[in-house]
């Protein structure tokens, strides 16, 4: 969606008209952008009204010859991100494994290990139930194929193809890496 | 064992995590990830890359966030003066709500006042190819449009509701059925695979069920069983029901990609109709044996097709289209 020519240049000299034709424009994508990183709807709204807020506060400065598109993604990533700092408090989680090298290790793969499991837990998440279940059985718990048909009820045909679709869904994502699963 | 020997695709993790919904552990996991000062680049790409693929939206939706604004920064009421496109969305908007009131959900929305029957926790606005876990670890792959759905599954039916179209994998529950409001047409499922589409333009609603049965409640015709391999078209403004056999895969469902070898050119139209949601009406047709192999990949509506098709086969068959009905003769 484009907004109308001069419509920056009316904003930057006070229209409201302007800034609500921006409002309409950009509104939705900055609050679905912020949301789908912090998932949480009433703080999205919150911090999305914050932005366009600021926005009519500092209209005077803005540049009616650039788009206003990155100025809004960079209001919005900022804004995601210092909400996520503020909640997690990323001191006290940086003494966790998951983000700092350990002292025997390349920082640098313990970093890496860590997104590739992350990536295979999302992967696994989204998958259909049975599929789900009968790969956590398989990796997770460590069961047979034989053990998995007599648990679920199912036949071990059944098993062996959700696994290898479980598997093939798994190398897909993570296409540049080689990995053996046991 | 787990060996890396290459680098890990920041931009897709991201992707991934936007495209879907996952457990708040894995939220958690995600987020520290995400404000980790390793590959910060990289995250960056893939941040920019899920804005740049977010659409501007409606702007009926964010109304009541600009009354809000407006009110805290002082400003006076204006009136912006919608386009034409814009109307048929107010429109669109009005006349929707009415559809799902039929159904007894309809979408809650705090700020534009309406209040809502049951109390809808999370609702979820999806782009094309977003898959969402619901509650009960079913999976939908929304291809388009929006689907509404409770945080959890409280009472004695699993219900959800859908604008647009979805590819549905249910998780098999025969105590507590599963039901999709859409615009025109309620679907109920204890666990199954399938496709539900609804057209806001043509007010035409199709289920196409790959694997296991559905009951399908369609205007004044009361339900119907609709069995395996099979689909269910509900043409909501005359109200007539078509039931055929389905002619597509999930892949044909979900993508509208068309990949044919050595079929026949009444299955390749069958499926081709069916895939663009056009009811099939065959006058006459030499049906031959000859067999073609042919991609329909670049989303071309059904005109194209049917224009190669034509082409394909010396004109040996005439086709028109009409109220959203493919004749051929």
């Amino acid at each position: 969606m484009k907004l109308p020519d001069h419509t920056l240049g009316k904003l930057a000299r006070g229209d409201h008209k302007a800034f609500e034709m921006v409002f309409l424009t950009y509104f939705g994508k900055v609050r679905y952008f912020i949301q789908s990183i912090i998932r949480s709807a009433d703080d999205a709204e919150e911090l999305a009204q914050e932005i366009f807020m600021k926005l009519w506060e500092n209209r005077a400065s803005v540049d009616a010859d650039k788009p206003l598109g990155p100025f809004l993604y960079a209001s919005a990533r900022n804004a995601a991100l210092n909400f996520l700092k503020h909640k997690y408090v990323v001191d006290e989680y940086a003494k966790n494994s998951l983000l700092t090298a350990t002292p025997e290790s390349d920082g640098h793969h313990v970093i890496e290990a860590n997104e590739t499991e992350l990536l295979i837990e999302m992967t696994v998440t989204a998958m259909p139930h049975q599929r789900r279940e009968i790969y956590r059985l398989s990796r997770v718990a460590g069961k047979s194929n034989d053990e998995i048909a007599a648990e679920l009820n199912i036949s071990k045909k059944t098993v062996e193809n959700q696994i290898s679709l479980a598997l093939k869904e798994i190398r897909r994502v993570l296409a540049l890496l080689v990995f053996f699963l046991n | 064992m787990i060996a890396g020997n290459g680098k890990i695709n920041s931009r897709e993790l991201i992707k991934k995590f936007f495209e879907g919904n996952y457990p708040t552990d894995i939220e958690r996991r995600f987020h520290l990830w995400l404000l980790n000062e390793s590959n910060r680049e990289e995250k960056e790409e893939g941040l920019k890359d899920m804005w740049e693929s977010i659409p501007c939206g409606n702007p009926e939706t964010v109304k009541g966030s600009l009354h809000a604004v407006r009110t805290k920064l002082g400003m006076p009421a204006t009136t912006v003066r919608l386009g034409r496109r814009r109307l048929a969305l107010r429109v669109a908007a009005v006349i929707i709500p009415f559809l799902l009131v039929a159904g007894g959900y309809y979408l809650a929305d705090r700020y534009a006042g309406t209040p809502a029957k049951e109390p809808i926790a999370r609702t979820v606005e999806a782009l094309a190819g977003m898959k969402v876990v619901l509650p009960d670890n079913s999976v939908v792959e929304i291809t388009e449009g929006l689907l509404t759905y409770p945080e959890h599954f409280t009472g004695p039916e699993r219900t959800v509701t859908l604008e647009g179209s979805g590819y549905f994998e249910v998780v098999t529950d025969a105590g507590k059925p599963f039901v999709i409001h859409g615009n025109t047409m309620d679907v109920r499922v204890t666990g199954t695979e399938f496709m539900f589409t609804n057209d806001r333009e043509t007010m035409v609603s199709t289920v196409y069920l790959v694997e296991g049965s559905v009951d399908v409640t369609a205007g004044e015709n009361g339900t119907v069983a609709l069995e395996q391999g099979h689909s269910l078209r509900y043409d909501s403004v005359s109200g007539e029901i078509t039931i055929g056999e389905l002619a597509l895969g999930k892949e044909a469902l979900t993508t509208g990609r068309l990949i044919f070898e050595n079929a026949t050119l009444s299955d390749i139209i069958n499926a081709s109709t069916q895939s663009r949601g056009y009811e099939l009406i065959i006058r006459q047709m030499d049906r031959g044996s000859k067999t073609y192999n042919i991609k329909f990949i670049s989303d071309e509506n059904i005109e194209e097709i049917l224009g190669v098709l034509s082409v394909l086969a010396d004109g040996s068959f005439r086709y028109t289209i009409e109220n959203n009905k493919v004749y051929i003769e």
